[in-house]
């Protein structure tokens, strides 16, 4: 009986190391696939970025663009018929 | 029965000992096998580790050089005026191609290149190369579609003006490689430039980027400017300047406005003007600051000047009558002529209608001494200072060799010359009560998170002549512009303007010509409170050439709208509207009162 118990012993303590050693191998490759997932993620995410910043610049300068200076006379002149009033046509609010 | 037993039982024990010896060998085997393996891993990662390390490494991970992003220019109010742009450019890694000639045809076809020649360029270069710069989006766009493999897009910067011509002489531009060519953008270009990064990009087997940003960008850029130039009263000053020269066909034309209490120059313009986005496209004639770089004689804007030295010395009054000898007066074996005969001026009448004559008699009360120590107070024959880049100092030559004659000329402003901007500066110190500022260009530098890194407003004026001959100038300087005057065309309803009209002869195969001319009109307002001082300059104008009708007009046009646009004060303001308005409100105030 006593050898009996112990040989089952023994066995289920390679079972068990197996398992530990299997188990660790899993975790060990799962993190590494997640490290280098989360990798390729950030890489996406920094070029959404970039892109972003890169939109938000263009834009900027697309307004500056918009409100150049000729471009709002003539807009102002040519489609409402405005002209920078003469000396007589200013009023003065005190 | 019992002998077979005995011989089963022996064959049983050798089959029993040959199983284990082959067991044993197949052990050993093994165990041999294992040992090697172990003993290549040993030697794999403890004595060629760092070695094989550092191999991969040079595989998977490259540096990169990339420029960083050039500082924006700004205008007074934070308007940008000059920006960089992000754009892309094509590279390509040669050894991760397999087949070369399918992606040399593919990107010729899309960047217009020659196939043949991007073909041979990929074969004989094993590392990095460009395959094209600063490439269209359209064309990025169809190029990534391929998914062809070693194309590497790096992001660069291109500069970009937004208001196309306007202030361009001023801001200058830059080269495909972003270093400043004229203008701000080379006399700031070491605070305007970012230095080159280097980025570390790491691929994995696939060359797919890891751990990278596209295009390696990190936002790192340099230090931003801000200019005194205002876009709005940029944009006046252009406009009123490019009218008055195609109405009188100048040549060209320049127009500069100038906060004469603290040298900003808000606006300097110039006939005709460049596209700096397509530089390349214009006469290189016309990408340099005129006013800043070009000397002239300015005519009878520099009466003003003696003017300010007769009364500075207490040599004369304003009431002081000279005698104009009907138009005609010999100098030194020269004749001197005025436009319009005049027999008694005193001094302000000399001023108001230009006379020549009685220029040079305040002049001969001055002597060429005072009048070139006046002159060189004011800042003629020598640099200003301005933040712009290739000032001329003008030519006023020493005192000492001149003649007769040329003190004459000089105090009717010929036999010399100045510059736009000496000019404008020496008028804002009368503005501005006898102090002469330091014109600038640039307000400050300031770092991209917002920090000021350089202010460039703080300066200490010169005193060239007291408030009390200031006021006197300015009174004169107000005649000039009223009734009579010969700039009464720049005079407005609501504000006293003061100015003085400039007409000079132009040299022309070393004799002044009879028909080349510049006209000027140089002047500021209110006359109690200065807020601008303009200068108008057209060359050879067409049909007319007095400085009071061909720029005195634009003058007038550009204070009245900058006036306005800086929402000053009328000082003469009548207008029975306004005070009805007032009433108005004290009205309904009043009537609201229990």
């Amino acid at each position: 009986m006593g050898n009996g118990y112990d040989s089952v012993n023994k066995n289920l303590v390679w079972v068990v190391l197996l398992v530990v050693m299997t188990l660790e191998l899993f975790i060990f490759t799962w993190s590494r696939v997640q490290c280098t997932t989360v990798g390729y993620a950030l890489t996406h995410q920094q070029d959404e970025n970039n892109h972003l910043v890169s939109l938000k610049k263009k834009l900027i300068i697309e307004r500056a663009h918009l409100r150049a200076p000729d471009r709002i006379a003539a807009i102002a002149q040519e489609r409402m018929g405005l002209n920078i009033p003469e000396q007589n046509q200013i009023l003065t609010l005190r | 029965m019992k002998t077979s037993y005995r011989i089963k039982t022996n064959n049983s024990e050798k089959n029993g000992k040959s199983l284990a010896a082959r067991e044993m060998a197949v052990a050993v085997f093994f165990s041999i096998l294992f040992l090697i393996i172990a003993g290549r891993a040993v030697h794999v990662h403890v004595f060629q580790g760092t070695w094989l390390a550092e191999q991969a490494k040079s595989q998977y991970n490259k540096y990169m050089v990339t420029c960083g992003k050039r500082g924006t220019i700004y205008d007074a109010k934070n308007q940008e005026l000059a920006v960089s742009l992000e754009v892309t450019s094509l590279g390509a890694f040669p050894k991760r191609m397999d087949d070369k000639k399918e992606v040399a045809n593919k990107l010729a076809k899309v960047l217009g290149l020659n196939a043949w020649d991007l073909r041979k360029k990929l074969q004989n270069t094993t590392s990095f190369t460009w395959i094209k710069r600063k490439i269209s989006p359209k064309a990025v766009a169809e190029i990534k579609k391929f998914k062809l493999p070693g194309l590497e897009f790096v992001a660069e910067h291109n500069r970009f003006y937004p208001n196309r011509g306007l202030a361009a002489h001023v801001i200058g531009f830059t080269d495909t490689d972003g270093k400043g060519l004229e203008g701000v953008e080379f006399q700031y270009d070491q605070e305007l430039y970012s230095a080159p990064d280097k980025f570390l990009v790491t691929r994995d087997a696939r060359g797919k980027r890891f751990n990278t940003s596209d295009g390696y960008t990190t936002g790192f850029q340099g230090n931003n400017v801000v200019l005194t130039i205002d876009r709005q009263i940029q944009y006046l000053a252009e406009k009123a300047l490019n009218d008055a020269a195609k109405e009188f066909q100048a040549r060209y034309g320049t127009a500069v406005v100038m906060n004469p209490n603290t040298g900003a120059i808000l606006a300097m313009a110039q006939y005709p003007g460049f596209n700096p986005n397509a530089f390349g496209k214009y006469n290189k004639d016309l990408w340099r600051n005129r006013a800043i770089t070009d000397p002239y004689e300015p005519g009878s804007t520099l009466k003003v000047i003696l003017a300010a030295a007769a009364l500075e010395a207490h040599l004369l009054t304003p009431t002081s009558s000279f005698y104009c000898e009907n138009g005609s007066y010999r100098v030194g074996g020269n004749k001197v002529n005025d436009t319009h005969p005049y027999e008694w001026l005193t001094v302000q009448q000399i001023i108001k209608y230009s006379s020549n004559i009685g220029a040079v008699k305040i002049s001969e009360i001055t002597g060429k001494t005072l009048l070139y120590e006046t002159l060189t107070d004011f800042g003629f024959g020598k640099n200003t200072g301005i933040d712009c880049p290739g000032e001329t100092p003008g030519i006023l030559s020493n005192c000492k060799k001149w003649r007769t004659i040329d003190t004459g000329a000089i105090s009717f402003g010929q036999g010399v010359s100045v510059s736009a901007v000496q000019l404008l500066t020496a008028i804002s110190a009368i503005a501005n009560g006898g102090n002469l500022m330091k014109p600038h260009i640039v307000q400050s530098v300031v770092a991209p998170d917002g920090t000021l890194v350089k202010n460039c407003e703080t300066q200490s004026p010169k005193r060239v002549i007291s408030t009390e001959t200031a006021e006197k100038v300015k009174e004169i300087m107000a005649s000039v512009v009223a009734e009579g005057g010969t700039g009464v065309n720049a005079a407005l309803s609501k504000y006293t303007v003061c100015g003085k009209t400039g007409t000079a002869q132009k040299i022309d195969s070393g004799r002044y010509s009879a028909d080349k001319y510049n006209s000027s009109f140089v002047g500021f307002a209110p006359k109690n409170n200065p807020q601008v001082a303009v200068l108008v300059i057209l060359d050879e104008p067409k049909n007319a050439h007095y400085g009071g009708t061909v720029a005195a007009p634009a003058f007038k046009r550009i204070i009245h709208e900058t006036l306005n646009y800086m929402n000053v004060e009328p000082e003469n303001d009548n207008n029975d509207d306004t005070i009805l308005l007032a009433q108005r409100f004290e009205t309904k105030r009043d009537g609201v009162k229990p």
